[in-house]
């Protein structure tokens, strides 16, 4: 084998080891500004924060494990994030997550994981429960969203459906697409006492 | 019977109304429940003050109904503008352009009232029968009962 070829067969190795080399140096460099930008600029475990409106009637209670901070994007990140929504003349709506974010201002909620709402009822049977994996929720609309699948458990019945939009203080809940209703024969059976009351219509 | 089995209920979308005691479904509406079937386009199901089931209206161009009845190997089978169904008695009003098929007897008329449970109708007119529209044979909204007679044993021959 001629001069030329055992040099060239000698040097492809070291030119793959130095790209290497060079690739990962350019790699952990950006991971380290990436951690670097992401460091809150404080933290809190055990978070419990109240907000109360104009006339001092609590509005939202937002509790969390832990809580950072990041100034530059005004974001908060949450951890077990729980949220009581108060109401006038109905049970606070309570919701939890695994994961949570708060944009700058507390406009938005941004839940991930586990993600449940419901309205505590008595015998610890909820009024009703709403389940998904990631919901926004708008606090100062009263109203929280998502476009994931997600079931409404009430004790009579089971609805899933993809998406889904509920207006807290309004007690209204849209089911955005593909939707399917379970009822307990319980709830259909003639033999029930319940008589035929007159309700409006509709508007 | 079918009233002891689950109701399911599918739709395009849906809106829950808590303080107005509604739930209603919209587009490709169907609801089964053991061999009780219907259809529409929009139905509206309505809860009383202990959030029990009261009524559920059906509307659509026509609603649909079918249901095997308990000593029967035949479909009863209506259709109507709007079919109101009662939860606390079993039963069922059937509203404009209304035809309800039992076998080989046929009823129509503008208001016809079932009985799910005894697989009976009621056939009754609105009082203001007269000014009712008028339906698809050409009545004035008064019942017609429509008797097929049976065939004959020779007459097939």
């Amino acid at each position: 084998m001629s001069l030329r070829w055992r040099l060239i067969l000698l040097l492809l190795p070291l030119t793959a080891v130095s790209f290497y080399v060079v690739y990962q140096l350019e790699h952990d460099q950006q991971g380290d500004e990436r951690a670097a930008e992401r460091v809150p600029d404080y933290t809190m475990t055990d978070l419990d924060s109240l907000n109360m409106d104009v006339e001092g009637d609590p509005e939202t209670r937002l509790r969390a494990d832990f809580m950072a901070h990041f100034e530059d994007q005004g974001e908060t990140e949450l951890t077990g994030p729980r949220l009581e929504m108060f109401r006038p003349g109905r049970p606070p709506l309570h919701v939890r997550a695994d994961r949570g974010w708060v944009t700058s201002g507390n406009e938005v909620i941004l839940l991930r994981d586990n993600v449940r709402f419901w309205e505590p009822g008595e015998a610890d049977t909820p009024v009703f429960e709403i389940t998904t994996s990631a919901a926004t929720v708008y606090p100062e609309r009263d109203m929280a969203e998502t476009d994931q699948p997600a079931t409404l458990t009430t004790p009579e019945s089971r609805t899933d459906s993809v998406g889904m939009r509920a207006y807290m203080k309004e007690g209204r809940i849209e089911m955005l697409s593909r939707v399917k209703t379970v009822l307990e024969a319980s709830q259909t059976r003639p033999d029930r006492e319940t008589g035929r009351s007159e309700q409006p219509e509709p508007e | 019977s079918d009233s002891d089995k689950p109701m399911e209920i599918v739709a395009d979308s849906a809106e829950l109304d808590d303080q107005k005691g509604t739930t209603v479904y919209r587009g490709d509406v169907e609801v089964t429940q053991g061999s009780l079937f219907m259809s529409g386009h929009t139905l509206t199901v309505y809860y009383d003050e202990n959030k029990e089931l009261d009524r559920a209206i059906l509307e659509g161009d026509r609603a649909y109904y079918k249901q095997l009845p308990d000593d029967s190997d035949v479909y009863d089978e209506a259709w109507a503008q709007r079919m109101e169904r009662y939860f606390n008695d079993g039963m069922i009003i059937l509203i404009d352009d209304a035809k309800v098929v039992q076998e080989d007897v046929t009823f129509t008329g503008r208001r016809i009232e079932y009985d799910t449970i005894n697989s009976r109708v009621v056939a009754k007119s609105t009082p203001e029968g007269k000014d009712a529209p008028v339906t698809e044979e050409g009545e004035d909204g008064r019942v017609r009962v429509i008797i097929t007679p049976k065939k004959q044993s020779g007459d097939s021959e």
